[in-house]
């Protein structure tokens, strides 16, 4: 707990760091999705 | 995809300066940044809270802008991209309110104490939360279109009341008047780059949500119109 206590700015570094990871991999996948079933569409 | 990757990189290196930058009372090298009285790091917050409010702000008023567009040519994108600029600002609403709460709980020693500000975000939560329940309780694509345009409009107007009006009014905890005499945060360049980097950033990013936001639903609508539904 004293580390977490000790480097408290850098646990929430790297929380914040995981969520836009998991964010910016979801937007991306949606993306490619869309691209797909757009060219789908269009065929 | 350039804008894509870019994006991934400017937020990131965004996310990580605001987290890892010293905040110093005396900033003397050009990555110091200044320590806000009674806040200190609580202050980093605003990287994040302040690009969330002004994107909630943003999504509201395309959402007008974009019903009366419906109003006057009834192009069923313009409803389409009113519905997804509200769906952008209530999401960037709901966030403002998030972020809010976790920094009063540090500040103020509580989630929620119906602070104005708190109030009157919550109350256009209500607002909006009642758009999307109209939209989902009209079938009819044109009658649905119309009554959510003239509601887009109507929730627009009184956006700016709730956002910066109503919390001016009554006397508020929020730290815009309590930091000092002159009621702003004090940044030095170092804070102001980092600051307008990041409120770049989340309009960037919101834009990508928005666009793939409307390609989806253009999509269904174009399906739904083949298939006769």
């Amino acid at each position: 707990m004293e580390f977490f206590a000790q480097n408290s700015l850098y646990v929430v570094l790297l929380i914040a760091l995981v969520v836009w990871a998991g964010i910016y991999g979801y937007l991306l996948r949606v993306d490619a999705k869309v691209k797909k079933l757009e060219d789908h569409l269009h065929q | 995809m350039a804008f894509r990757v870019a994006l991934g990189f400017w937020l990131t290196l965004v996310v990580i300066l605001s987290l890892s930058l010293p905040m110093v009372a005396r900033p003397e090298h050009w990555y110091d940044l200044p320590i806000v009285p009674g806040l200190e790091d609580k202050a980093r917050i605003m990287f994040f809270h302040v690009p969330t409010a002004w994107l909630s702000v943003l999504g509201f008023v395309l959402s007008l802008v974009y019903g009366v567009r419906y109003l006057r040519k009834r192009e069923p994108e313009d409803d389409l991209k009113s519905a997804a600029s509200a769906g952008i600002g209530f999401l960037f609403c709901v966030l403002a309110t998030v972020t809010g709460a976790i920094w009063a709980k540090f500040s103020w020693g509580t989630w929620w104490n119906w602070d104005p500000r708190q109030t009157s975000i919550f109350v256009l939560l209500l607002i909006y939360g009642a758009y999307f329940a109209l939209r989902s309780a009209i079938e009819v694509e044109e009658k649905r279109g119309t009554l959510a345009a003239v509601y887009a409009v109507i929730a627009g107007v009184t956006m700016p009341f709730f956002m910066f009006i109503m919390p001016r009014i009554l006397s508020s905890l929020h730290p815009e008047p309590i930091l000092n005499a002159q009621g702003k945060i004090q940044m030095n360049t170092a804070m102001l780059i980092l600051f307008l980097a990041s409120l770049v950033g989340f309009t960037a990013l919101a834009y990508w949500m928005w666009r793939l936001n409307v390609r989806m639903e253009v999509l269904l609508h174009r399906h739904h119109g083949q298939s006769g539904a």
